[in-house]
């Protein structure tokens, strides 16, 4: 047979009847065997969870109440996706499909079991909302998160606009949600990346499994979890760097063994980019694409304190590695975070300098205090720990596997290598308690995920052939063990992170009596350090109730000190005790089993002591208070912006304001114009006496204030 | 003026700004219709993003559609965040804003407007070339 010219070749192909479009792809079995088991699978992970009875949770947490159906539904599918990824072509549609039923059943699973949306923090973060909603101003003297307002003021402005609807069910849905639009930012990350589709997708899966720190909560950081990941995308789709020389195909070159002398050569040999060059753009495409890069980094900046240090310490690392073209981004974005720490957030640094940098430097007691600091709690508790070491190690492991397997295709993955190691830097910079692990683990993943997933499908190009079955069982064990034990680790501390209707209830009456304002007492195993109630807290008023953490009495007989605390704080005060509270109590801090029982039953039986609400989920206590008693007023924080002193104020916005003003022109100069050096080199003068200034008043202001 | 031909896309386009501005009008009025909650999500999230998109002709489509949206969440929080800031909270008037930044960036996209921006652009180009010399 003859090789018939192209074209000819392209009259035959008749035109193609909708059954034939790529989302019923030839053949259609596949499509319709993994369609037919994930849908089998996700109706048996979801139809039994209408039974599960969240209040008989243990130390394990939701799967100690999980049903065996549910979990077995939820392995098929995982099985389906393992399979689809070792098919000889891509299902996008059919991939797609199960990738969401899987972020919908891990994400989502505790919207079917409990009545009302998990986490305590989730409720503060509306009552923030509900602040501003109310008031329609922030209040940085009443709270430090107040300093970064862009969040709860834009969710007030669409509640306000759309006719001021109960945030409840945006609480419920909003985790799965927010990891579901993290897929779209990935998805155009990894477009720039050398790999076969086997390897993005697992990637996808592997990011979504590997995501149980449980930050997606309803709150500023799961928003900027986003904007970090939309920020990487814009940098790395049309601002990375052309790389030098690159061969025009990936090598053939067969794998070169493990010996040193080959690492070694190959490390100095020509390396293959792991990314593909950056795509084509107009000067005015890149102008505009520059401007909602920094746009999304202003966004960030204005709504979390962490994420812009991350985005700043990727694009630092981007250009040291020569990954991104715009080498000055990193000074001007460092300049907007100075400049809005320094003026607009100086409600929250003037009097804590010391709680903020006093950490910095001090490497190993952030990892010791991150790691260790909250290994107590019962054996049965501290498995969920253990579990999640073990993943994030894991991880870990895999993403280095992947490395050396790329590596020993001569591939060159500098960026995912970058990615990975800068957010390790806050371990030794920020100062954020315990939760820093966590953080870091968090901004680690989208690049570990990438790089384990090479470990199993290193190729750099969608491979026509080759046995893609050998990797079906490693992959679906991995996927399998990965997304159970995502249950153990997401969901390990259920048992006080979820929110009984009657703890609402219960907060709902003090919200009905908090007119004149409210102290309420709450039981912290450690007031000093531990000062976060596990109850949906300050969703409402939040001006008006003052929360204060009292020591929980190890043993639930000796009131005393409790009693009098509460006495001496006065008419108007109260004692709340919960069902999670007390869950956390025995689990996280040892206190004795049925220690909240005995509390309740010692509490009601003490003299002068009233109860006045009681569920099984929630009491409130208050104390009878004689006639005449003075009612001490609780005191609200500032209201309204914190004002610094005015001199410095005045020059030091002038100066900012300039030198943003050189260092934006110079960069949208770079993007434009190809870096004309009679443009570029007299604003980079000029942007140094006015840095050396803005350091200057940065300084000043930093003495002067706190 | 020649009349642009109405393909699907643009006649798509059309629904939802009458949509969008049919939920801004709801809101503004202050009306407790159950579409008002909807209609002014579209009209926030579509309109910036659909105008923004206009602007970034040229990419491919999932990165056009990308970049529009990052767009339009920097256009919605930076609104709300300056409103905050500058003391001026008033969710009407944020509304309005959008409203009027999104207009804007159609306005640049119209033909006349284009057609102009074009016939300057080989003097702008020649100008840069001379200074890179």
């Amino acid at each position: 047979m003859t090789a018939a010219p192209s074209d000819t070749l392209r009259e035959r192909v008749p035109v193609r009847a909708w059954w034939h479009l790529p989302l019923w792809p030839d053949p259609w079995w596949p499509t319709v065997a993994i369609g037919t088991v994930v849908l089998g699978g996700l109706a048996a992970f979801l139809a039994p969870l209408g039974g599960v009875d969240v209040s008989r949770l243990n130390g394990l947490g939701l799967i100690s109440v999980l049903p065996v159906m549910s979990l077995l539904g939820i392995t098929a599918v995982a099985v389906a996706f393992s399979v689809g990824l070792c098919l000889p072509r891509a299902y996008p549609a059919v991939l797609g499909g199960t990738l969401a039923g899987i972020v919908i059943c891990l994400n989502a699973v505790t919207v079917f079991t409990e009545p009302e949306p998990r986490f305590p923090t989730s409720y503060q973060i509306a009552g923030f909302v509900e602040y501003i909603s109310r008031t329609g101003h922030s209040a940085p003297g009443l709270d430090a998160y107040f300093s970064w307002p862009g969040f709860f003021g834009t969710v007030a402005f669409l509640q306000r606009v759309t006719g001021n609807h109960d945030l409840i069910p945006v609480l419920r849905w909003w985790p799965v949600t927010i990891d579901m639009a993290c897929l779209v930012p990935l998805y155009l990350i990894m477009r720039n990346l050398r790999a076969s589709w086997r390897a993005k997708w697992l990637a996808a899966f592997l990011f979504e499994v590997g995501n149980w720190v449980g930050q997606d909560y309803f709150s500023p950081q799961s928003f900027n979890y986003l904007l970090y990941l939309v920020f990487l995308a814009i940098l790395l789709t049309w601002f990375g760097l052309r790389p030098l020389a690159a061969p025009a195909a990936p090598r053939a070159e067969p794998e070169t063994g493990y010996g040193i002398v080959s690492w070694w050569r190959s490390s100095f040999s020509m390396l293959v980019p792991g990314e593909i060059e950056p795509r084509p753009s107009s000067p005015a495409q890149r102008a505009m694409l520059l401007a909602i890069l920094l746009g999304i980094f202003v966004t960030s900046t204005t709504s979390h304190q962490l994420t812009p240090f991350n985005m700043i310490a990727a694009c630092l690392g981007l250009v040291a590695v020569r990954r991104c073209t715009i080498t000055g981004l990193p000074v001007l974005l460092a300049v907007i975070v100075t400049g809005w720490v320094s003026f607009a957030a100086a409600g929250f640094w003037s009097g804590h300098l010391s709680a903020l940098f006093g950490d910095l430097g001090n490497l190993s007691g952030n990892l010791n205090s991150s790691v260790t600091g909250r290994i107590t709690g019962t054996a049965q508790h501290r498995h969920v720990l253990d579990v999640r070491t073990a993943y994030a190690v894991i991880f870990l492991l895999l993403a280095a596997g992947g490395l050396v397997r790329r590596r020993r295709r001569v591939t060159d993955d500098r960026v995912l290598i970058t990615l990975m190691c800068m957010p390790f830097l806050a371990f030794a910079t920020q100062s954020y308690g315990g939760e820093i692990a966590l953080r870091v683990y968090l901004f680690v993943l989208p690049a570990a995920a990438v790089l384990a997933a090479y470990l199993f499908f290193p190729a750099t190009r969608d491979e026509g052939g080759g046995r893609p079955w050998r990797y079906f069982l490693p992959v679906a064990a991995c996927a399998v063990t990965l997304v159970i034990a995502f249950f153990v680790a997401r969901y390990g501390n259920e048992a006080f992170e979820q929110t009984p209707p009657g703890e609402l209830a219960a907060f709902n009456y003090l919200y009905a009596h908090d007119q004149a304002g409210v102290r309420l007492l709450w039981l912290s195993p450690d007031p000093a350090v531990d000062d976060t109630p596990e109850m949906p807290w300050e969703y409402r008023d939040i001006e008006k109730i003052d929360f204060i953490p009292e020591l929980a009495p190890r043993h639930p007989g000796s009131l005393a000190d409790l009693v009098a605390t509460l006495r001496a704080a006065g008419p108007g005060s109260y004692l709340i005790s919960t069902t999670t509270q007390e869950d956390y109590l025995s689990q996280e801090a040892s206190y004795p089993v049925g220690w909240g029982g005995e509390f309740r039953a010692r509490m009601a039986a003490t003299r002068g002591v009233r109860t006045v609400f009681a569920n099984p989920d929630a009491v409130i206590y208050t104390l009878d208070w004689p006639p005449g008693t003075p009612v001490r007023r609780p005191i609200p924080g500032a209201a309204g912006p914190a004002s610094p002193p005015a001199p410095w104020t005045a020059a030091g916005l002038a100066v900012l304001g300039l030198l943003l003003l050189v260092l934006t022109a110079r960069e949208f100069i770079r993007v434009c114009l190809g870096a004309p050096r009679l443009l570029i080199r007299p604003l980079t003068l000029a942007s140094l006496p006015l840095l050396v200034a803005f350091i200057g008043v940065v300084i000043m202001r930093f003495v002067v204030i706190s | 003026m020649r009349c642009m031909p109405m393909t699907p896309q643009r006649w798509l386009a059309c629904a939802v700004i009458a949509a969008g501005l049919i939920g801004v009008g709801l809101a503004l009025a202050g009306s407790s219709s159950p579409l008002r909650a909807p209609l002014v999500m579209l009209a926030l999230a579509a309109g910036p993003a659909m105008a923004v998109a206009g602007l970034l002709r040229g990419l491919d489509t999932p990165a056009r559609i990308f970049a529009a949206c990052a767009a339009m969440i920097v256009i919605n929080v930076l609104v709300a965040e300056i409103m905050l800031a500058a003391g001026a909270w008033s969710p009407d008037g944020g509304l309005v804003a959008v409203v009027v930044i999104t207009a804007l960036l159609g306005v640049v996209q119209l033909p006349p407007v284009r057609s102009m921006a074009s016939r300057h652009a080989p003097k702008w180009r020649a100008a840069v070339r001379l200074e890179r010399r």
